[in-house]
């Protein structure tokens, strides 16, 4: 069993604040092999001119570590205290930050061993209007579908929330996106709260990055799942070896990721 | 500046957007909208306030829509829009409409769901198990017992401990829903640590996932209640409770005394409801009791009762994977009862009935112990259990048997010990060793009043040895396992009755075997095949047999999504019969039934398959299952049966028949997150082909039953809410030979109604309660509770009312294989009962 974690993470303010914030119950996949979907709460915080998307678990996670480890507390004794309070299964590890004009770019952070940051100018999603009605969360919406890096996705967005945004990296809808979901049935975010900021400082965890390619970035994802050994030694420069509860060298030959990205257009 | 459209001929649109100062404003949202509402176009401004905007002409654009958030939106007909226009937006303040993140009722995370308990509660629950039986695909059984997606669950734990065993009605009917966060349901379950990537498990356990304030705290609750019969002659009623809880990390105990006379069957609690739990090769008494049981309603109708429950559990894990549990437990109850029962028998070909008024009086009582120790670690299992229990039943009653006044008494004492050993060890590759051993021993006095005033004493112990070691490793994607074993049964009964007789007859069975599994597992397929080869030599009261058996059984399901699940198994077991079953010792088993078996070796030949399909979507809130199952048991003894001096007698007739039963049963329930509401549709229905000879003639004959129940909880308004539950019984019995002694079909309906208003911190509760046939197969009853209650955060007050309109009689009738009867049974009336609970 591998185990890296960023010691002494801090936080660092995005330079706008929290005017809106919406819940998402996130469910997916991160390997085929996964008989059931995982669910884990997602929150996007809207400010004036940036977005952030990250897991509450995840974030959790990292404000505990930034508390507990800087009182000089052992990494060993910190993952037990991080069990102890049930943030141990954070498995969304990854940050989207939307930064709007003028800097129009979109920024994607994950925790492969370590964490990796690739940035991409905010081109226009191919998004088509799409018939249909429904209600989320009380707002009415309306319904877009779009082919994006081999993935079908159908969104649904409430034109009384005039807000291009939503869920990771959706966006570009004439209001705030609400529900999506992609056609294989192993990716779905699903709205579930919705509040007013308080004017808080918008910000995320501070941790040193490696900057990679999105092409580089997806191959990472994918390594992450099936050859785990193989991407620390890519990282670190010695590849690690990991072992089953029995001693057994790990075998992932059977093993198949789940991207969100499959390839980049 | 993004364009999203699909273009064809198109029409363009520019324009500027700004606020009144003339500030242009960028990231406007600028949408074309059709007829309906609908976005056909959109675009944002750029930093100058500019838009270009195409539409497809035959896309029926009609308006323009401008917002940003902070402005008032507006909307301009296309008609009336000059392309270079300045658009100006108002500032408005602008809130969202908030909406509280409510996380899912139920999460499912691989093998595991998690029920919210807030996300399904509703004001009048009050134990765990009145949240439990709302949770989709969860069903409470009337005797407790917990199933999940139409399968009992093989597990309850609290906290990821195993306090309870088997006993777990003590936790689900006493622990307050208000301590339980969320219950888990951990599908495909495998208790034993070490065999988890091992031996495939399919089935189900149930985890209780405390609130933080009910962990590490002793807790408990004191309950008193005092009140009256106020109809006919005044007796005085009484319920009280005391209960103490803690939930550790190390230790768990439930300890609780309760007694009541109110007709609460409050021994159900202490027995075991997982078959893996129950006492092995435990004896049954051939001889029964004297009540009639009127399993149709409720306990507190018709028990007359006074009893006494002592429970004390402990668990004490001395290591992170070594658990030691103690259970103590204790009943005593002595009930009353009055009944008049009219008895026909289909294998009779004539028109005589037994008629019985009864007045009895029934004292019933256990004790039981139990200690085990239980490491249960990645390599290795290790547990020892032992047990004991003394059980007790004293039935008298008076009856007017067919009008002549006949004494009946009942004595069965039962004494239990086992202990059971199992040790599991797994070594590299997973190949596994293992060694398991049963010793159980039962004893059985007993004595019986027969109608003609002679006892019967029918005294019966037995021996029960098992022992087996297996080993198993893994071939490819196959895992093997080879086990050998032994199994050795030493069975006595010694019976007497007067002059009449005074026997005693010895079965012993010894029954070496190995066996042989082969178990294939993928993603979403296993298989597993099993053959039993045995040889088994018996010997009873001097003949001797020696046989050589082959028992296969394979089973096999395909889980292909996290949707859908099929399974089907078969088995086929050489059925040794019991003693009890053989001896030729004319007994009576009641004070005017005697049975006189073959007095010779048998067995019968047993053949089950089992296919079932179960549907869940837990993010829907939607579970099905349906399974159609088949037994056909061949070999099976044929009785004749004859009235002697109004004795019910069946003597063997030395020929065998068939037994053949098949059901289909199935159940839907859905959640409705708005207004909390469950719904839940069952039914089954089960026939049984079998012989009766009847005047020395075979007559095929064949009892059907079929069962609908509906049953939906709601809540309309924050105060009021509805649980409503209806079910209608059919039964009938053919004879196909002789179709003048078929029984009429039966039917009988009942609808439960209950409905609570809450007001603040009181609480109205109004149970309607109604039982009614066509066919007069049930009497016409009506029952109305009422209750009152006063609750706080620890205290309570309650005053019910039961049995307002005073119902006195339930009359039903019941079909049964080889006899039916009509029963007449007395209820409890009017009372009331004020009590009063404090938890702490």
């Amino acid at each position: 069993m591998t185990v890296a974690c960023d010691v002494m993470a801090q936080y660092v303010g995005l330079g706008d604040s929290v005017r809106f914030r919406i819940g998402y119950a996130t469910t997916f996949k991160d390997e085929y092999s996964w008989k059931s979907r995982c669910d884990e709460m997602t929150i996007l915080d809207i400010g004036s001119r940036k977005s952030i998307f990250y897991s509450v678990k995840n974030n959790r996670r990292h404000e505990l570590q930034d508390s507990i480890l800087r009182n000089g507390i052992s990494p060993y004794a910190y993952l037990d205290i991080v069990s102890q309070h049930g943030y141990k299964g954070a498995r969304i590890s990854y940050y989207v930050l939307k930064d709007y004009s003028p800097v129009n770019k979109v920024t994607y952070y994950s925790q492969c061993s370590s964490m990796f940051q690739c940035e991409e100018n905010m081109t226009s999603l191919p998004w088509s209007f799409a018939d249909g009605d429904t209600i989320v969360c009380g707002y009415p919406c309306k319904k877009a579908t779009m082919s994006y890096r081999g993935r079908e996705w159908t969104a649904w967005y409430a034109l009384d929330i005039p807000v291009s945004e939503g869920p990771w990296k959706l966006r570009g809808l004439p209001g705030l996106i609400l529900c999506a979901y992609e056609s294989e049935g192993v990716f779905r975010f699903d709205c579930n709260g919705i509040s007013n900021g308080n004017g808080e400082e918008m910000s995320m965890v501070n941790v040193k990055t490696i900057k990679c390619t999105p092409e580089k970035m997806i191959e990472m994802e994918r390594m992450l799942e099936e050859d785990p050994d193989n991407l620390y030694g890519l990282i670190h420069g010695h590849r690690s070896y990991s072992f089953d509860k029995d001693g057994k060298p790990m075998d992932y030959s059977d093993k198949k990721a789940c991207l969100k990205e499959r390839k980049i257009d | 500046m993004s364009c999203l459209c699909v273009c064809a001929q198109n029409n363009t649109y520019d324009g500027t957007v700004c606020d009144v100062h003339g500030q242009p404003l960028d990231m406007v949202s600028v949408v074309i909208l059709n007829e309906s509402g609908s976005p056909v176009s959109y675009t944002r401004t750029d930093e100058n306030g500019r838009f270009v905007l195409s539409c497809d002409t035959s896309r029926h654009a009609v308006s323009m829509s401008f917002s940003f958030i902070g402005y008032e939106r507006k909307i301009v007909p296309l008609p009336e829009f000059r392309n270079g226009s300045k658009v100006t937006l108002a500032e408005q303040p602008f809130s969202l409409n908030e909406v509280k993140v409510v996380s899912r009722r139920i999460e499912e995370k691989k093998d595991t769901l998690t029920y919210s308990v807030a996300g399904f509660k509703q004001a009048q629950d009050r134990s765990i198990a009145d949240v439990l039986s709302k949770m989709p695909g969860i069903e409470v059984k009337k005797n407790g017992v917990i199933e999940y997606l139409g399968k009992p669950i093989n597990k309850f734990y609290i906290e990821g401990l195993d306090l309870l065993g088997g006993k777990y009605r003590l936790a689900s009917e006493n622990l307050s829903a208000d301590k339980v966060k969320s219950v888990q349901v951990l599908q495909n379950h495998q208790p034993v640590k070490m065999l988890r990537d091992i031996k495939f498990s399919d089935g189900t356990a149930l985890n209780l996932v405390l609130k933080d304030d009910a962990k590490n705290v002793w807790t408990g609750v004191a309950e008193v209640g005092s009140g009256a019969v106020v109809q006919g002659e005044t007796e005085w009623n009484r319920d009280a409770r005391i209960m103490l809880m803690c939930f550790g990390r190390k230790m768990q105990t439930i300890s609780m005394y309760k007694t009541n006379n109110t007709g609460k069957d409050i021994a159900e609690e202490i027995n075991e409801l997982i078959s893996e739990e129950d006492r092995k090769y435990e004896m049954s008494s051939p001889v029964s009791g004297v009540g009639v049981c009127a399993a149709d309603l409720k306990d507190e109708r018709t028990l007359f009762n006074d009893s006494h429950l002592f429970a004390s559990n402990w668990l004490y894990k001395a290591r992170e994977d070594v658990d030691l549990r103690l259970q103590l437990n204790a009943f005593h109850d002595k009930t009353g009862q009055k009944a008049s029962v009219t008895t026909s028998y289909s294998d009779l070909n004539d028109e005589t009935q037994i008629v019985e008024t009864t007045d009895a009086n029934m004292s019933h009582g256990s004790a039981q112990m139990e200690l085990m120790y239980k490491l249960n670690a990645d390599n290795v299992y290790l547990m020892n259990k032992a047990r004991g229990a003394l059980d007790y039943a004293h039935d008298k009653a008076m009856t007017v048997l067919n009008g002549r006044e006949t004494p009946q008494n009942v004595k069965v004492d039962k004494r239990y010990m086992s202990d059971s050993f199992s040790f599991m060890r797994k070594y590299d590759n997973k190949k596994q060793f293992e060694v398991k051993a049963d010793v159980v021993y039962n004893d059985m006095p007993g004595l019986l009043l027969v109608s003609d005033g002679r006892t019967e004493n029918v005294d019966m112990s037995s021996l029960n040895v098992d022992a087996e070691t297996s080993f198993s490793h893994t071939l490819s994607s196959f895992h093997i396992y080879y086990k050998a074993g032994f199994q050795g049964q030493l069975s006595d009964i010694k019976a007497s009755l007067g002059d009449e007789f005074d026997d005693k007859e010895r079965y012993v069975s010894l029954r070496p075997y190995v066996l042989s599994s082969a178990m294939y597992a993928n993603r979403d397929v296993k298989v597993k095949v099993n053959a039993r080869m045995s040889m088994v030599s018996r010997d009873y009261d001097g003949q001797k047999d020696v046989m050589l058996l082959a028992e296969p059984n394979a089973s096999f399901s395909y889980i292909p999504s996290t949707f859908w699940d099929y399974s089907l198994r078969y088995t086929y077991n050489r059925v040794l019969s019991e003693l009890t079953e053989m001896t030729d010792i004319p007994m009576y088993v009641s004070y005017i039934t005697r049975i006189e078996n073959s007095g010779e070796l048998l067995d019968s030949h047993s053949h089950y398959a089992i296919l079932s399909v179960r549907y869940k979507n837990a993010m829907a809130g939607f579970f099905a299952n349906v399974s159609l199952s088949g037994k056909l048991s061949t070999g099976n003894d044929l009785y004749k049966s004859e009235l002697v001096d109004g004795v019910y007698v069946r003597r063997s007739s030395h020929h065998q028949c068939d037994h053949e039963s098949y059901s289909l049963s199935g159940r839907v329930s859905k959640a409705i997150a708005v207004t909390k509401a469950n719904v839940a549709l069952s039914g089954s229905y089960r026939t049984t082909r079998y012989d009766l000879l009847v005047s020395d003639v075979v007559n095929a004959c064949e009892t059907r039953n079929y069962n609908v129940s509906l049953s939906f909880s709601f809540r309309p308004l924050k105060m009021l809410s509805f649980e409503e539950e209806s079910r209608m019984c059919v039964s009938e019995q053919l004879n196909r030979a002789c179709p003048s002694l078929s029984a009429d079909k039966m039917t009988w309906m009942n609808h439960t109604l209950k409905s609570y208003l809450m007001i603040g911190k009181w609480q109205l509760e109004w149970v309607n309660d109604l039982y009614h046939s066509r066919d007069e197969s049930v009497s016409f009853n009506y029952f109305s509770d009422l209750s009152v209650c006063y609750r706080d955060k620890i205290n309570e007050w309650k005053l019910s009312l039961n049995n307002i309109l005073g119902a006195s009689e339930y009359v039903h009738r019941k079909v049964y294989d080889y006899y039916r009867n009509v029963s007449s049974i007395e209820l409890r009336r009017r009372e009331f009962l004020l009590s009063y609970s404090r938890s702490f």
